[in-house]
């Protein structure tokens, strides 16, 4: 029983092409699928002029955030793949710490991923959601540039706005 | 595939590799200190603050200028909005005991409550509006100047707890804001008309009706929000108004619709009763694209039903409502006629006099009658005293969805106790 599917696989394979991503970060290859790969709309417009070579070199993107965009890529180039399927393996994928995410969410946008764009997006403002404003600061890098005055009536606004309910 | 070029040019990147990595990296070096999130180009960060849930906004305003410039931005809004993220809360105006009116929203996902900043206390003379005077005040509110309003906002808590004006004023919804409409100030209807914009957290006043109201109705119709009726100050005395005006958010401006005829009242069998009873528009509801208005003659307390009539926005017209329509139509008090369309279907509370067995009537158009759609409505104290809101029951009678209610299930969407307070008003903002 088993064997038959197996010989088809490999009675097919021959016509199956692959593409080789190189991350230009640490040089780590992955072979893949060329419908696999073809979820990037980047890499579509490269196949589609006859730009992309044998390896596509992919740079900005480590090797560990691309095997995250390629399992992605696989799990959603599967036809037989369940909508619940989907949602739990993504789930999978974007639970990272959110330093990753905001490198998963850099190759999605590079790539051209929407799907992928969105989910990580959203996983990311999931995981601030509940966070002091100082923790969100400090998480992305961002420079407060408030004016202690200008910051007391902003956090007096809130402070109004949530006080005194349970 | 709009699309293309911007791929095109990523895929440039991708093929001149490092050379164009490090060059991109210099260049926009200057600019990472301008980001909202140094690490990711805007529009990404974009795509996340537009799925955070709206409560967070106003801690998110909190992390750097540029932060707060975006969530104060509709563009994210209109983002929100395409991505299907919009929030349905529900703002409900409170009366307590010293009159003191407070807004209040709730968002109903996380439960959490939010307290709206109050209307700044600019009360003006009527006639000093229409001068220089009015004009700056009006445009300094509308630049929305923050801080300007959270001054504002102290100094009416600290000094101007008593009355508040608005009494009276109507509520009304359109474009993603709340609008607060007329209403006494020192004995006298006002014209003017405040806007909350929930995006920016603030008030600010629009321009003013053309005539000075108190306890008119209103609705939306066509993305204008029309008013009709009210009372106004007249020869020391309270006048009903029988005219009506419309409000266009887009333009920002008022224009006249033909006052309502109250052909029934024009049919009273003696003069003399004509005399002591006024016509009053005792509601307003948006239904079937017309504008159905239930009226009543009163002669205060009194109110008389005299059915109602309808609006239709195309002839441009006022048409005599329905029988059945209009002396079935459940009132609330004091000729109090609310009601709500939940997916197309008019709906209104029939209270009754006795606690916990109101109903819900639904408009049976065929057969011009109301019939109950819902037998027993919870209602817990709907009246004042210590109420511990049930928030569904405010629902029902004056907002949003009784989708809830079409399944016939009740829940408690929240509970907060708010002492000894009075319902005024109940809007659904979905942004």
């Amino acid at each position: 029983m088993a064997s038959a599917p197996e010989n088809e696989k490999n009675a097919s394979a021959p016509e199956k092409k692959t593409l080789t991503l190189k991350s230009m970060i640490n040089n780590e290859e992955f072979v893949v699928d060329e419908h696999v790969a073809l979820q990037s709309v980047t890499i579509k417009n490269m196949v589609d002029s006859d730009c992309a070579g044998d390896v596509i070199p992919v740079p900005t993107i480590s090797g560990e955030i691309l095997a995250l965009v390629i399992e992605y890529c696989k799990n959603h180039a599967n036809p037989s793949a369940s909508e619940d399927d989907l949602k739990k393996a993504d789930a999978g994928i974007v639970a990272k710490d959110i330093y990753t995410l905001i490198d998963l969410v850099l190759a999605a946008n590079f790539l051209d991923i929407k799907g992928l764009l969105e989910v990580t997006s959203q996983k990311i403002a999931d995981s601030i959601k509940d966070l002091p404003h100082q923790d969100v600061r400090e998480i992305f890098g961002v420079e407060n540039d408030y004016t202690p005055e200008e910051e007391a009536a902003v956090r007096a606004e809130h402070d109004w706005a949530f006080e005194g309910f349970p | 595939m709009s699309g293309t070029k911007a791929a095109q040019s990523e895929y440039n990147e991708v093929s001149l590799g490092e050379t164009c990595k490090r060059q991109r990296m210099t260049s926009i070096c200057y600019e990472e200190n301008l980001r909202l999130i140094p690490r990711l180009p805007d529009e990404i960060s974009i795509q996340i603050f537009a799925r955070l849930p709206r409560v967070c906004y106003l801690n998110m305003r909190l992390v750097a200028r540029n932060w707060k410039a975006v969530m104060m931005n509709p563009e994210l809004f209109n983002l929100r909005k395409e991505l299907g993220m919009t929030e349905e809360w529900l703002y409900l105006l409170t009366k307590f005991e010293d009159d003191k009116l407070f807004w209040l929203a709730l968002d109903p996902r996380s439960k959490i409550w939010q307290r709206l900043p109050p209307i700044p206390n600019v009360v003006y003379e009527e006639e000093s509006r229409k001068g220089v005077y009015g004009l700056l005040m009006r445009n300094m509110v509308g630049q929305s100047n923050n801080l300007t309003n959270i001054i504002m906002g102290w100094l009416w808590r600290k000094h101007a707890l008593g009355q508040l004006p608005f009494g009276g004023c109507a509520i009304g919804t359109a474009d993603g804001c709340l609008y607060v409409l007329g209403g006494f100030s020192k004995a006298s209807a006002m014209r003017c008309v405040w806007r909350y914009d929930p995006i920016a957290n603030v008030w600010s006043e629009v321009t003013p009706m053309t005539t000075g109201r108190a306890y008119c109705k209103t609705s939306i119709l066509n993305n204008k929000l029309y008013v009709v009726g009210g009372v106004s100050r007249a020869h020391g005395g309270l006048a009903p108004l029988q005219s009506a005006e419309v409000f266009d958010p887009c333009t920002g401006t008022w224009s006249q619709v033909p006052s309502m005829t109250f052909s029934k009242a024009q049919v009273l069998p003696a003069a003399f009763l004509a005399d002591m009873l006024n016509p009053i528009a005792t509601g307003m509801t948006s239904y079937k694209g017309r504008l159905y208005v239930p009226q009543s003659l009163y002669s205060w307390p009194f109110f008389v039903d005299v059915g109602g009539e309808i609006y239709d926005p195309e002839t441009n017209s006022w048409d005599e409502m329905p029988i059945g329509m209009g002396e079935g139509w459940p009132t609330k008090q004091a000729g109090t006629k609310l009601s709500v369309v939940v997916d197309g279907e008019l709906y209104a509370l029939d209270p009754s006099s006795s606690p916990n067995s109101g109903k819900i009537k639904v408009y049976d158009e065929k057969e011009d009658a109301w019939k109950v759609a819902i037998e027993k409505v919870p209602i817990t104290d709907f009246f004042g005293a210590d109420v511990c809101n049930n928030m569904d029951s405010f629902t029902s009678s004056s907002s949003e969805s009784m989708e809830e209610s079409a399944a016939v299930v009740w829940k408690v969407i929240a509970e907060t106790n708010l002492g000894h307070a009075e319902l005024v008003s109940c809007q659904v903002l979905n942004i």
